[in-house]
C-alpha cells in the first residue's frame, strides 16, 4: 500500500520540478485562469489519479486477490464450526476469508459454537462472544494437525448431532489418513485452499564442519528464486539461491562458525509470501575443550576411537588414554567424560566408581559388545539377553531422528553397516535397533550414559568403515558432555535449561522476560518453560535455545481429493467458489497506463501545433 | 556635442564637468560613434544601467536628451529677458520680436529667464512588484534612474522638485527644493530605495493627495499593480486638489507578453501566493486582459485630464522626459 503513494510522491516531485519563477503580480493572472478554463490543473488531478489508480491496480493485481463470494449460512439452530488457525492460514488472503466464512456461519446458527484447531479442548460459545473472538483473532504459530479438533467435534456432535462445518484450508499435512473418525453429522468442509502457491520455507538448519547450513524448501509447483539471509551476531551473508519445483536445497553459509560455546542468530528467506516458515533461529551450542578419559583394554577395540577423536576437526575433546587398572587411581570428577572400550573388562569395583561418579554428574559411553565377564554392574541398568552372533550379518532397521544424537541422519544412511555380533541388552531408551530386533544404542533414563551393544571394531561389524561412524561417535560424545546438546525447540514444547543453582532465574523471550523458579532434576536443577508461542532466541544466564515453528506447516500443498472420501469423510461443501480478479485488475492497470499515454501525446501534439517564442 | 558627451567620449576616465565625483564609463565601445547615434544610445536603459552612480546616469540621460534635442524650443519660460536669439524652426511665432524684425529685417526670439516657480513631486512606487526580473534592470532601478533624471531635469529648469517613496505605506518625503544640495539628497534616497512591502496604491495615493497642500506637478513612476478603478479614484483625488498629474506606468515585457515556454510556478512577488500557470494556454487572454488594462487606464487618466504614459523596461528615457517637457510646457 505505501507504494500506492508513489505517484502523490511524483506528482509533488515534479510539481518541485516546475520552474519556480517570482512575478510582480498574479492580480491578472488570476483573473485570467478564473475566466478560463483551467486545463493544466485538471491535466494534473487526471494524470495523478490516472498514476495512483495503475499503481493501486497493478500491485492489487499482484497480490492475485480474488474475489469471495459468501456461503449461505446453515439454517440451524445448533451449529459446531471447526476453525483451522495453523499458520498456513496467514497465507494470502486466507485468513480474512475464513473469518468471514465462520462469521456468517455463526450469524446465521441459533446457538453456534467454536473450536479452534490450536486449542480442541475449549468449545467458544456465544454468539456475542464469538463475534468479539473472531474480531481479533490470527492465526497462531502453531501447525496443529486438525485430527484433535475433529475428533472433539465428532464426540461433540454425538450427543445432539449438530451439523459440523469446517474451515480449513486442507493441507496434506494437516490430515493424517488415520486416526480420524467417521463424522456423526454432515461435515461441511469450507475449503480455503488452492492448488496454486508459490512458497518456500526453511526446513532446517545445521552445523557441518563450522560451516552454518540451511536446508530451503521450494513446495510450490513451479521454480522460485529466494535470497537467504543468515543474521548471526554482527554479521550479515546474504544468498540467492534457485530451487526446482517441490525439491529441497541446501544453502551453505561461508561465513565461518569458529566461536566456541554459545552462537544465536537466525536464517531469512526474505520476499516470500508465508512469512512464518521463512524465519528459522539456530543456538548452536559448542562446547569448549572438554577432557575425555578412554579407558582401554585392549589396543584393537579403542583404535577406531582413537581415530576418530584425532580426526576430529573440532578440536573440541582432550583424550587421555588410560589402561583399566588404571581407573581406581584417577580421580573420575576431573572428567567430564569417560569411555570405556570394553565394558567386558570392568570388574565390580570399577562399576561402583563408574556408578557414582555417573551419580555425580558425570556422562560415559561404554560399549559393551562382548558378552560380560561381570555383567552385575550393568544389571541393575539394563538386562542382557545374552549374545547375538548370527549365521549372516545385521543392519540398522530403526532409528530414533527425534534423538539429539541421531536427528540429522536418515535411516539409509546406516542401511550398508553390517553388524557380526551384538551383546542383546535392553532396557533404557532404543536409539537403534537392529533388524534382529536387537538394540543397538541405548540411552539410560535419568543418566548421561550412552551403551553401544556392539564392538567398534571390524572383527564385530564394518561400520566402523561406514561414513556416518564418526560422526555418530562425535555425536554421542557432544550430546553427553553438552548439558543443553538440544537447542532446537518447536512452538508449543516445553523447553527445559539446566541451571546452576535453585536460585529464581530470568528467562529471556521474544515476548519479554519471566521469572522462573528452578525444580530439581535428576543431576542438576533445571528450569522449565512450557509451550512457548513465538518463535525466537529463548535465553537463560549463558544458556540459549531456538524456538522454531513446525516447519511441515510451510507445505500447502491440499489434500488429494480423494482422500476425505477414503477416510470416511463426505464433503458437503467442497470449496469457497471465488472469481480470481488478477486480469480484470491488470487490465484496469493498463488502461489507466493508456489514458494517461494519450493524454501525454495529445498534449505533445498540442504543443507543437502551437509554437511559443522563448 | 554637449561637453558632457564629448568628455565621455574622450576615454574610460573623465571627469564630471560639474566638478563632481570623477567617474569611470564601464563600456566606452558603445560610445564610439557618432554624435546622434550617441545621444540615443546614452538614453538606452541598457547603457545608462552601465554608470555608476544615480547622479551620473541622471546627467548622462538629461544632458542626452536636450543634446538629442538641440536647440529646443523647450528651453525656458519667464517674464524677463535676458538675451535675442535667432529664429528656429519650430518656434513659436508669438516669440518672435517684431519689433527687431522692423528694424533688422531678420527673425529674432525674445530669450525670458526660467521661471522657478512650478513646484513637483516625485511619487516612486518602491513596492515588491517593482523588483522584477531577478536579474538585469528592474523595473525599480528603471523607475529610480527615471526620478533621477527627471529630477536632475527640473532642478537644471530651477524649477523645485521633492520625492516620496512609497509602498503600502510613504517610506520617504522629501520635500521640493531647488538648489543641488537638495537634489543629491534625493539621489542619495534614491542609490538607498530597496523594494519591499505590498502595494495598496489607492490608499497612498489618497493620503498623499490630502498631505500635498501646495498644488504643483505631480509625477507618479508606479506599475501600478492594484485595484484599478481604486487607482483611478487616488489620482481623481490629487485632480480634486488642483495638482497636475503627469503617470508613468512601468512595466515589464514579461509581464505585458506572458512570453514563457513551458509550465511554471509563479510566486507573487509582494503576497508570495503561488500559481501554476501553463503560459502556452492562456497567453493571449492574458496579453488582451493586459492592453485592456492599459487602455482602461489611459482611458481614465484622459478623463480626468491626467498624462498616462506605458513605459515598457526597453523604453529609451527621452519619450518620459518627453512627456514630462510636454506637460511642463502646457503649465507654462
Amino acid at each position: 500500500m505505501p507504494l500506492a503513494f508513489l505517484p502523490v510522491i511524483i506528482h509533488l516531485l515534479s510539481r518541485f520540478r516546475l520552474r519556480r519563477l517570482p512575478f510582480p503580480s498574479l492580480l491578472l493572472l488570476q483573473t485570467v485562469r478564473r475566466e478560463r478554463f483551467s486545463w493544466l490543473r485538471l491535466r494534473e488531478i487526471v494524470l495523478l489519479i490516472l498514476r495512483t489508480l495503475a499503481l493501486l491496480f497493478l500491485l492489487f493485481a499482484l497480490s492475485r486477490p480474488y474475489l469471495p463470494r459468501l456461503l449461505p449460512g446453515l439454517k440451524t439452530e445448533d451449529l459446531l464450526v471447526i476453525l483451522d488457525d495453523s499458520y498456513s492460514m496467514g497465507y494470502g488472503s486466507r485468513w480474512t476469508h475464513a473469518r468471514l466464512a465462520a462469521q456468517r456461519f455463526i450469524s446465521a446458527a441459533a446457538r453456534p459454537r467454536l473450536i479452534l484447531a490450536s486449542q480442541p479442548d475449549t468449545i467458544f460459545t456465544g454468539k456475542k462472544l464469538l463475534g468479539n473472538l473472531l474480531d481479533t483473532l490470527q492465526p497462531t504459530n502453531t501447525a496443529p494437525t486438525l485430527t484433535p479438533a475433529l475428533n472433539r467435534a465428532f464426540a461433540e456432535s454425538r450427543t445432539g448431532t449438530p451439523p459440523l462445518v469446517l474451515i480449513t484450508d486442507l493441507q496434506r499435512v494437516a490430515l493424517p489418513e488415520t486416526g480420524l473418525g467417521k463424522p456423526p453429522a454432515p461435515l461441511h468442509i469450507v475449503n480455503l485452499g488452492r492448488s496454486e502457491f508459490v512458497n518456500a520455507g526453511i526446513q532446517r538448519l545445521y552445523l557441518d564442519n563450522k560451516s552454518i547450513r540451511a536446508q530451503i524448501t521450494n513446495y510450490s509447483t513451479r521454480p522460485i528464486t529466494r535470497t537467504v539471509r543468515l543474521q548471526r551476531n554482527n554479521t550479515v551473508e546474504e544468498q540467492t539461491v534457485n530451487i526446482a519445483p517441490r525439491t529441497t536445497t541446501t544453502v551453505s553459509f561461508t561465513t565461518p562458525h569458529t566461536d566456541l560455546g554459545l552462537d544465536t542468530g537466525c536464517v531469512i528467506i526474505t520476499a516470500d509470501s508465508l512469512p512464518l516458515d521463512d524465519t528459522r533461529y539456530f543456538a548452536f551450542a559448542i562446547p569448549t575443550k572438554v577432557p575425555v578419559l578412554v579407558v582401554r583394554t585392549a589396543a584393537a577395540l579403542d583404535r577406531y576411537l582413537n581415530l576418530v577423536l584425532a580426526a576430529d576437526r573440532t578440536g573440541q575433546f582432550l583424550p587421555t588414554i588410560v589402561d583399566r587398572a588404571e581407573l581406581r587411581r584417577l580421580d573420575l570428577r576431573r572428567y567430564p567424560l569417560l569411555i570405556i572400550t570394553d565394558a567386558a573388562a570392568l570388574q565390580s569395583g570399577d562399576w561402583d566408581r563408574i556408578e557414582f561418579y555417573l551419580g555425580a554428574g558425570g556422562a560415559a559411553l561404554i560399549i559393551a559388545g562382548t558378552p560380560l565377564s561381570d555383567p552385575s554392574g550393568l544389571n541393575h541398568l539394563l538386562k542382557s539377553q545374552g549374545f547375538n552372533r548370527p549365521t549372516g550379518f545385521l543392519t540398522v532397521a530403526r532409528i530414533d531422528t527425534t534423538h539429539p544424537i541421531l536427528n540429522i541422519f536418515q535411516p539409509r544412511d546406516f542401511s550398508s553397516a553390517r553388524f557380526f555380533s551384538v551383546n542383546r541388552l535392553t532396557g533404557g531408551r532404543n536409539l537403534m535397533q537392529l533388524s534382529s530386533g536387537d538394540p543397538l544404542i541405548i540411552e539410560l533414563p535419568d543418566k548421561r550414559l550412552i551403551v553401544w551393544t556392539f564392538v567398534p571394531a571390524p572383527s564385530a561389524t564394518d561400520f566402523v568403515f561406514k561414513a556416518p561412524f564418526a560422526p555418530l561417535f562425535i555425536r554421542t560424545l557432544n550430546y553427553l558432555t553438552t548439558s543443553t546438546l538440544r537447542t532446537e525447540y518447536t512452538i508449543g514444547d516445553t523447553i527445559i535449561l539446566p541451571v546452576k543453582s535453585t536460585a529464581p532465574v530470568t528467562l529471556s523471550t521474544p515476548e519479554g522476560v519471566v521469572s522462573l523458579s528452578p525444580q530439581p532434576g535428576q543431576l542438576r536443577p533445571r528450569v522449565v518453560f512450557t509451550a512457548p508461542r513465538t518463535p525466537g532466541i529463548y535465553r537463560v544466564d549463558s544458556v540459549a535455545v531456538a524456538v522454531n515453528p513446525d516447519a511441515r506447516e510451510g507445505d500447502l500443498t491440499p489434500l488429494p481429493d480423494n482422500l476425505l472420501p477414503r477416510i470416511g469423510i463426505t464433503v458437503q461443501t467442497q470449496a469457497l467458489p471465488a472469481a480470481d480478479l488478477t486480469a480484470p485488475l491488470l487490465l484496469l492497470a493498463l488502461l489507466a497506463f493508456v489514458f494517461e499515454m494519450v493524454i501525454l501525446v495529445f498534449e505533445l501534439f498540442f504543443q507543437k501545433r502551437s509554437p511559443v517564442r522563448k | 556635442m554637449l561637453p558632457f558627451v564629448a568628455e565621455i567620449m574622450s576615454g574610460p576616465v573623465a571627469k564630471c564637468p560639474s566638478g563632481l565625483q570623477p567617474y569611470r564609463l564601464l563600456n566606452c565601445n558603445v560610445l564610439t560613434r557618432r554624435s546622434t547615434d550617441t545621444t540615443k544610445l546614452a538614453l538606452k536603459p541598457e547603457l545608462v544601467a552601465k554608470l555608476k552612480g544615480i547622479d551620473l546616469k541622471a546627467r548622462l540621460v538629461v544632458e542626452g536628451f536636450l543634446a538629442g534635442l538641440h536647440r529646443s524650443p523647450y528651453k525656458g519660460f519667464s517674464v524677463e529677458f535676458t538675451e535675442h536669439r535667432p529664429y528656429m524652426p519650430g518656434d513659436e511665432l508669438k516669440r518672435i520680436d517684431w519689433r527687431v524684425y522692423g528694424r533688422t529685417d531678420r527673425f529674432f526670439i525674445r530669450e525670458f529667464e526660467e521661471e522657478t516657480n512650478l513646484r513637483a513631486y516625485i511619487l516612486l512606487d518602491a513596492s515588491g512588484s517593482m523588483h522584477y526580473p531577478a536579474d538585469g534592470i528592474t523595473k525599480l532601478d528603471y523607475s529610480r534612474w527615471l526620478s533621477a533624471s527627471l529630477a536632475y531635469l527640473l532642478t537644471r529648469q530651477k524649477d523645485s522638485v521633492g520625492l516620496i517613496v512609497f509602498t503600502d505605506r510613504i517610506n520617504t518625503y522629501i520635500p521640493p527644493r531647488a538648489s543641488g544640495a537638495h537634489l543629491r539628497i534625493i539621489f542619495r534616497e534614491l542609490e538607498n530605495t530597496k523594494p519591499g512591502g505590498d502595494t495598496n496604491l489607492a490608499y497612498t495615493l489618497h493620503q498623499l493627495a490630502e498631505r500635498l497642500k501646495r498644488r504643483g506637478l505631480v509625477i507618479i513612476i508606479s506599475d501600478l499593480w492594484d485595484d484599478q478603478t481604486q487607482v483611478l479614484s487616488g489620482l481623481r483625488h490629487f485632480r480634486a486638489r488642483k495638482h497636475e498629474l503627469l503617470l508613468f506606468h512601468i512595466f515589464h515585457p514579461d509581464e505585458a507578453n506572458l512570453n514563457f515556454p513551458a509550465p511554471l510556478l509563479l510566486r507573487d512577488l509582494e503576497t508570495g501566493v503561488e500559481l501554476t500557470v501553463d503560459p502556452r494556454l492562456i497567453k493571449t487572454r492574458y496579453q488582451e486582459g493586459f492592453h485592456q488594462r492599459s487602455a482602461d487606464f489611459k482611458k481614465g487618466c484622459s478623463e480626468a485630464r491626467i498624462d498616462y504614459q506605458p513605459l515598457s523596461l526597453a523604453t529609451p528615457f527621452d519619450q518620459a522626459l518627453l512627456k514630462y517637457l510636454e506637460r511642463r510646457s502646457r503649465l507654462s
